[in-house]
């Protein structure tokens, strides 16, 4: 079982490594240079599929906390917390890499425009969920918070998406509705760019569940082994 | 700054930020492997007292 886990987490990060090497390929020696941006608009390949992960991650971290309160299964606390984590990493990425290419192109690093102000809110709530798991005292209710805060942290994502249409923005619309206003190359490019940071992701998720899962375990054994009466005589050193 | 120098900026924080992260499980890992080790101790004691 164990070895069946390890090969298909070999495989997975082999087919991310091939995807991100495409992705790298077709940005910077395959699409062409936008014509009003320039060389800046690059920053769109890696920016965009970094807020769809973050979104993903966001999603599959409220999936775990729902099915969590369920089942009350340990590994999904650890796919909640690890998704969550990754979740603060890639929106950090999206939030960064959108604001070094706002710079050139609005002229200003940040603006309170709807989509980046719904954006930094979502990164703020979960960076504080992470941050608050840390002040509760029993493991069981850590996982029973964090699941309910990352549900109801959930609400925020559709609305950071749908934000450039509920209200007037000077963020650009991807997705319209006739389809993507993009080129077909650069669609081409941003497909692979999209899919090799979704491997990623889910590569990096394997790795930090069983770290997660791990942690509880010797958590659980050091527990345990304080409680012992010999426990006093030698620590756990 | 140039507008080139912005992409290279973005990529640069791109990979910094993944490779943090990965650096930052891999602390997470080594810290488990010690926490393993001093159980392994304990139990070790233990049984040789016994």
């Amino acid at each position: 079982m164990s070895q069946r886990r390890d090969c298909r987490l070999f495989v997975l990060i082999g087919l991310s490594a091939l995807s991100m090497a495409a992705s790298l390929w077709l940005v910077f020696g395959y699409v062409p240079n936008e014509q009003i941006m320039g060389p800046v608009q690059r920053i769109f390949y890696f920016h965009v599929p970094s807020a769809w992960v973050a979104f993903l991650a966001f999603l599959v971290a409220a999936a775990a906390g729902l099915y969590y309160l369920l089942r009350f299964d340990w590994r999904l606390d650890a796919v909640q917390v690890a998704s969550a984590e990754l979740g603060v990493v890639f929106s950090t990425i999206a939030l960064v890499t959108g604001s070094l290419w706002a710079r050139p192109i609005w002229n200003t690093w940040w603006t309170w425009d709807p989509r980046l102000t719904t954006t930094l809110v979502m990164w703020l709530y979960y960076v504080a969920a992470s941050m608050l798991r840390g002040l509760v005292e029993t493991p069981e209710r850590q996982a029973r918070f964090s699941a309910v805060l990352y549900i109801i942290g959930f609400v925020n994502v559709p609305l950071v998406f749908l934000a450039i249409r509920l209200w007037t923005t000077i963020h650009p619309v991807l997705f319209t509705s006739s389809g993507f206003a993009l080129e077909p190359s650069m669609l081409l490019t941003l497909g692979m760019s999209v899919l090799a940071l979704t491997l990623l992701y889910a590569c990096v998720l394997a790795i930090r569940v069983r770290v997660g899962v791990l942690e509880t375990e010797i958590s659980t054994l050091q527990r345990h082994w304080s409680t012992l009466p010999h426990a006093d005589e030698g620590g756990l050193e | 700054m140039s507008n080139t120098a912005y992409l290279v900026a973005a990529y640069v924080f791109l990979w910094a930020m993944l490779f943090g992260y990965l650096y930052s499980i891999a602390r997470k890992q080594h810290a488990l492997e010690r926490d393993i080790q001093a159980l392994r101790r304990a139990v070790e004691r233990e049984q040789a007292e016994e």
